[in-house]
């Protein structure tokens, strides 16, 4: 069980969104991190076969997936970022015509969507519209049609955008339930979804693939390190155009800064351990701070 | 996969409200129709005009004592009726409409007279009281002097048919008149001629009202942004778009055969069945008709056209659906094209494309209605616009399922 991606790239017109990425992933939980317009959503509609790519080869287990065509999109289980829905479908029928869709027989649809209620705790929304539901049940809905067909790639575009915290924590249990034996990419800009769930981490900026590894790995390559460091309330503002800053918590008599920096800012700075919410303020700098980033500094 | 298909296009409220639409047009159509004086009336005892069902019954009734065969024995009596009405009405003056009342079962086969003996070929008589002048001896003229009043139409330097048309088309518009079977049957045939008008309007505006039907099927995939899904599944791009073609084209079958034979069956069953068998030349604004066709297969062939032109309209709906995404799109062109050039083609903005428009689909409608003639030469043979119509329309509604199909499953998802 390997997806391989050699090469790939992707461009639209002038842009490269994509940028001869090349990488392996085998059976585990994968989290491409990155800000808004890194080339995460262009990455994962070229996965799908949604998109061909400008270059560059996916194969699984050796074989090229667009030609593998059906074959392929057998394996595959998506929950697209902007996930649109059927209005006037009920759950039901919604999840039935994806199984449909998905080449599942009428018998085992029904018994394999009866599931998924049980799964997504949906069992009493199935005769609910989609359009009546919130966007926290749509997603639910999303996860339910996306492992229907038990895929062995798992695809999940911005899973927990727009999610309240009680649902991101019940939907990155879930996600880490359905790891065992498949694939799973989680894209996102959320960095506490990837270190919860994710065993591998790829950081995607500008087209390219930055850093990839375990959590502790991309920790370790970060050049920077944290620092904190309690400086008058009046030289915040100093501090925020010489320093990279992860973070300011105002206190009664001074403020206290986390602060990114190889060297020692200031005398006094105290090290702190780096994480990986620090890491990727390292690397994206003020473009991190995009629509959704309440699971950042 | 059909069935969900069908059902994201009935469960829409915009979808609904089209039906209902066309439901209600269809009805309107009827009474417009049914109760309308231009298409039939009675003059009672007072002079006063009915329309409706009952006059209907009233000119049922007394076309029934006028119909068979319409040979000279009948030509005959029918004139002598007339003669004898006139001739009575003058001692009536109190009542100008004496006459007329006491032969309204016949006016009929008496316009039908003054067609036959009117002076030059005219698409109508000039002269109402023509029949009256006319000698029992005279009547044996009746059906030659249809095929003699083309002929001079076509041969005579100074009319407008001499150069309308070639050699070619003229002996084929004699041998379509000689071929005409005569003594022919009249009788009452409002019920026939009613269903057919009906049948019209419906397929002309019902058509406008099946675009928004259709218009949804490939387009809201990406309006509902459920594009990126579908098309990421085993059978979305393959079967699933093959699924949404038989969806669309069934669901045109269903809806323009259950209201067309629903309409068709309730104005033949309120304004009579009789008068299929007559040839349509039988109703006076027929006789330069160049179709030997009954009123019967005139109602089939129009059907069958109209349901040629939906598909036809729902193809191309798809097509525009498919490739632009767009519903506005997808519902508005195909619109413009029915309604576009019936407008421009009523105004006569196109004078110089008359004869392409002519081929247009809004034109399959009124095959049958068409006052003037126009021929085409299509490999040396002579054929009206309908023959090509139908091989052309039937080709293109292939075509643009093939292409609306090769457009929707190669779609990319940005």
């Amino acid at each position: 069980m390997e997806l391989k991606i050699t090469d790939l790239t992707k461009d639209f017109r002038k842009t490269r969104a994509v940028d001869q990425v090349s990488h392996t992933f085998q059976s585990g939980v994968y989290g491409l991190l990155g800000v808004n317009g890194a080339g995460k959503t262009t990455l994962m509609r070229m996965l799908t076969t949604l998109l061909n790519p400008t270059s560059g080869a996916i194969t699984w287990d050796g074989e090229d997936v667009f030609k593998m065509d059906k074959e392929y999109r057998k394996l595959l289980g998506y929950l697209p970022q902007d996930f649109g829905v059927y209005p006037d479908f009920t759950v039901q029928d919604y999840l039935m015509y994806i199984s449909t869709l998905k080449g599942i027989r009428p018998a085992a649809a029904r018994a394999r969507v009866q599931e998924m209620f049980h799964l997504t705790g949906m069992t009493q929304f199935k005769n609910k519209k989609m359009k009546s539901l919130s966007g926290g049940m749509k997603r639910r809905a999303g996860i339910a049609q996306a492992v229907l067909n038990d895929p062995k790639i798992l695809i999940l575009d911005e899973p927990t955008a727009g999610l309240d915290p009680s649902e991101r924590i019940r939907f990155r249990n879930l996600i880490s339930e359905l790891a065992a034996d498949r694939i799973v990419l989680l894209s996102t800009h959320i960095v506490s979804d990837v270190e919860s769930v994710a065993g591998q981490i790829i950081l995607m900026k500008d087209g390219k693939f930055l850093v990839t590894g375990t959590s502790e790995e991309i920790i370790g390559s970060c050049p920077d390190r944290s620092w904190i460091c309690n400086i008058p309330k009046d030289q915040v503002l100093t501090c925020h155009q010489r320093y990279r800053v992860a973070n300011v918590k105002t206190l009664a008599d001074h403020a206290q800064l986390r602060i990114l920096s190889a060297n020692e800012p200031m005398p006094g700075a105290v090290p702190e351990d780096t994480s990986l919410e620090d890491v990727f303020l390292s690397y994206f700098g003020e473009k991190s701070g995009g629509e959704d980033g309440n699971g950042m500094v | 996969m059909v069935w969900y298909e069908i059902k994201k296009v009935l469960l829409r409220p915009s979808c609904q409200i089209a039906l209902l639409l066309l439901l209600l047009l269809s009805g309107r159509f009827c009474i417009q129709v049914m109760w309308g004086s231009e298409n039939a009336y009675w003059i009672n005892e007072d002079g006063q005009m009915e329309t409706g069902y009952n006059a209907m019954k009233k000119l049922r009734a007394a076309q029934a004592e006028w119909s068979g065969e319409l040979n000279q024995e009948l030509l005959e009596k029918a004139l002598t009726e007339l003669k004898q009405a006139e001739s009575e009405g003058e001692s009536h003056p109190e009542d100008p409409d004496y006459a007329y009342k006491r032969c309204q079962g016949l006016q009929n086969i008496r316009a039908l007279m003054n067609n036959a003996f009117k002076s030059n070929y005219v698409w109508k008589y000039e002269d109402w009281y023509l029949a009256e002048t006319l000698e029992p001896e005279q009547l044996s003229d009746f059906y030659e002097n249809r095929t003699r009043q083309l002929k001079d139409w076509l041969y005579d330097e100074n009319s407008s048919g001499y150069q309308a048309f070639s050699e070619q088309e003229k002996q084929y518009l004699i041998s379509c008149y000689e071929s005409l079977e005569t003594p022919f049957e009249v009788g009452y045939t409002t019920g026939w001629d009613m269903a057919y008008r009906i049948s019209y309007y419906i397929i002309l505006y019902g058509s406008i009202l099946m675009a928004f039907l259709t218009a949804g099927i490939f387009a809201n995939e990406s309006r509902w942004k459920t594009n990126s899904l579908y098309f990421c599944t085993v059978l979305g791009r393959q079967k699933g778009t093959a699924a949404k073609l038989t969806s669309g084209f069934l669901l045109t079958t269903i809806v323009y055969w259950g209201v067309l034979l629903t309409v068709n069956l309730i104005t033949l069953g309120l304004m009579g069945f009789e008068g299929g068998s007559c040839p349509i030349q039988a109703d006076y604004h027929n006789w330069n008709r160049i179709y030997n066709i009954t009123f019967f297969q005139r109602s089939v062939y129009a059907l069958a056209d109209g349901y040629l032109l939906w598909m036809f309209l729902s193809a191309f709906v798809m097509l525009v659906s498919a490739a632009s995404g767009s519903l506005s799109l997808s519902a508005v062109i195909p619109s413009l094209l029915m309604l576009g050039t019936d407008f421009l083609d009523r105004h006569g903005y196109v004078e110089k494309l008359s004869d392409v428009i002519r081929l247009f689909p809004h034109k399959m409608a009124t095959a049958y209605g068409n006052e003037s003639v126009v021929l085409y030469s299509v490999f040396g043979k002579i054929m009206p616009p309908i023959t090509i119509q139908r091989v052309l329309y039937f080709c293109l509604t292939i075509l643009m399922a093939i292409g609306c199909y090769q457009i929707f499953r190669r779609k990319q998802v940005r």
